[in-house]
């Protein structure tokens, strides 16, 4: 799974939140996007979904321009924030609503949920008549992110997945990251402002600020590790 | 089947929507009670009963014109990076969700009048033809105009956020030049000839229902950025 970005730009009320003039994302790489508030992170991620339109440039997913084509939509599965959830639906419905929308049957939902539920913990597999709207915000988190992995796609686009996660959860959850993308051979596509968390288990780490791609690193040795830590520093 | 009763258990869980199925039997009773009185001047006149009739039937038409967007913009950005297309079966099963409810409706308006012993049931049979074809057709077409529809996670019918005029004023308006073109009809070629015009003209939005569905759902589409932001800048 490719990823092409080209000559991209986006701006809101004069302000350009986003401008990458070349960044390719190969098959199988697990992917940190990393950045300050207002670095361009999330804007990227609804680019690369077509959920936004940019003011200029194009989005290959598989060498399928993301605005021009449905193709993508198969094999890519996300979870951005909220608006991703219904909350009248119980989490096994939403399950199997999502399911329907990528042509799974309910009963390979039912046995690919089984693989989530060490992630989901008590709370979520044992109130099985509980909406998501009157689950807490962590717990929301995590149906969202498997709504968008149980589908197996080939690209997964996750951003800030650690958010309002208990530390329990947020170890789970960089394992399941790793195990996922070794497994199915999924190209992750993640963004996060927990720096240690990226930079354990990502192949290749972006920094993102103003917009701008600052650091590109796919050798993540200490040194290179440092360096990202001490871009941090200077603010 | 599986959409339409996901599309019926997000009415049915929805505080708000709830609400909003309270009046309809209200109106029935209205209706019932409106021709057992022979008194009751409006109901005597066959384009007095018609409006009412359709009026009722339609009544979930009205509904989706005003809810059935903001039904889906709460996960709108789920549904538009599926492969599923809007235009496909989520729409077609709020469709015949709607069309469901209106033929209960439709069954009751009938024994109403069976129990009152005043069977006329052409008219409402013709009126829920022309309701959930020609009505239901401007009532989707009408959501297309509004880019806020209201929040559905708003758990108080007090607190319509997102809610604008466009929802009331556009549906209002179809509905008032719908009425004004049948009574014209009536006017010209009488009560039968009224009755099957109507009947035809919505058995041909019946039975054209995928084709006007699939292609209000590309429309949606095409226009999705746009949605997209007013969806976002109402908080969904």
């Amino acid at each position: 799974m490719q990823i092409e970005i080209t000559n991209i730009s986006k701006s809101f009320d004069e302000n350009t939140v986003l401008n990458i003039p070349q960044l390719s994302i190969n098959d199988n790489e697990l992917v940190g996007i990393i950045g300050n508030n207002g670095a361009g992170k999330t804007t990227l991620f609804r680019l690369c979904l077509d959920l936004l339109r940019a003011d200029k440039g194009n989005i290959f997913i598989e060498k399928e321009d993301v605005s021009k084509s449905e193709s993508w939509k198969t094999i890519t599965s996300s979870f951005i924030d909220e608006r991703f959830l219904i909350d009248f639906l119980t989490p096994k419905e939403y399950f199997h609503f999502i399911g329907n929308l990528y042509n799974i049957k309910r009963i390979e939902i039912d046995d690919r949920i089984n693989h989530f539920s060490h992630l989901m913990g008590n709370e979520i597999m044992q109130k099985k008549n509980k909406y998501i709207g009157q689950f807490s915000k962590g717990n929301k988190q995590k149906i969202g992110i498997i709504g968008a992995m149980i589908t197996y796609p080939k690209l997964l686009i996750l951003d800030e997945p650690f958010n309002y996660l208990d530390p329990s959860s947020q170890i789970i959850m960089k394992e399941l990251l790793q195990n996922y993308n070794h497994i199915h051979g999924t190209t992750i596509l993640l963004s996060s402002h927990n720096l240690q968390y990226v930079m354990d288990i990502c192949s290749r780490v972006i920094v993102l600020d103003s917009g701008h791609v600052i650091y590109d690193e796919v050798d993540l040795t200490k040194a290179n590790k440092g360096k990202i830590e001490q871009y941090f520093l200077k603010y | 089947m599986n959409d339409i009763l996901f599309e019926w258990k997000l009415i049915i869980r929805n505080k708000r929507l709830k609400q909003m199925l309270i009046p309809i039997p209200f109106l029935i009773f209205s209706f019932y009670a409106m021709i057992a009185s022979s008194n009751f001047i409006f109901i005597n006149y066959f384009i007095g009963r018609i409006f009412f009739t359709i009026g009722l039937i339609s009544i979930g038409g009205i509904y989706y014109g005003a809810i059935s967007l903001g039904m889906s913009a709460s996960y709108i950005e789920k549904l538009v990076t599926s492969p599923k297309p809007l235009s496909s079966s989520l729409l077609q099963a709020k469709y015949y969700l709607n069309s469901i409810l209106s033929f209960i409706i439709t069954i009751t308006l009938i024994t109403i009048q069976i129990l009152n012993g005043k069977v006329e049931s052409m008219e409402i049979v013709a009126s829920y033809l022309f309701s959930i074809g020609y009505v239901y057709h401007g009532m989707f077409k009408c959501t297309l105009l509004s880019y806020a529809p209201i929040d559905i996670k708003a758990t108080s019918i007090y607190n319509w956020q997102g809610f604008t005029l466009s929802n009331l004023f556009f549906p209002a308006l179809f509905l008032l030049a719908t009425m004004s073109i049948i009574a014209i009809v009536y006017w010209l070629l009488g009560k039968s000839i009224t009755l099957i015009i109507i009947s035809i003209v919505g058995l041909c939005f019946i039975v054209t229902c995928k084709l006007w569905i699939n292609s209000i759902g590309k429309e949606i589409e095409r226009t999705k950025y746009h949605r997209l932001e007013c969806f976002r800048e109402n908080n969904y």
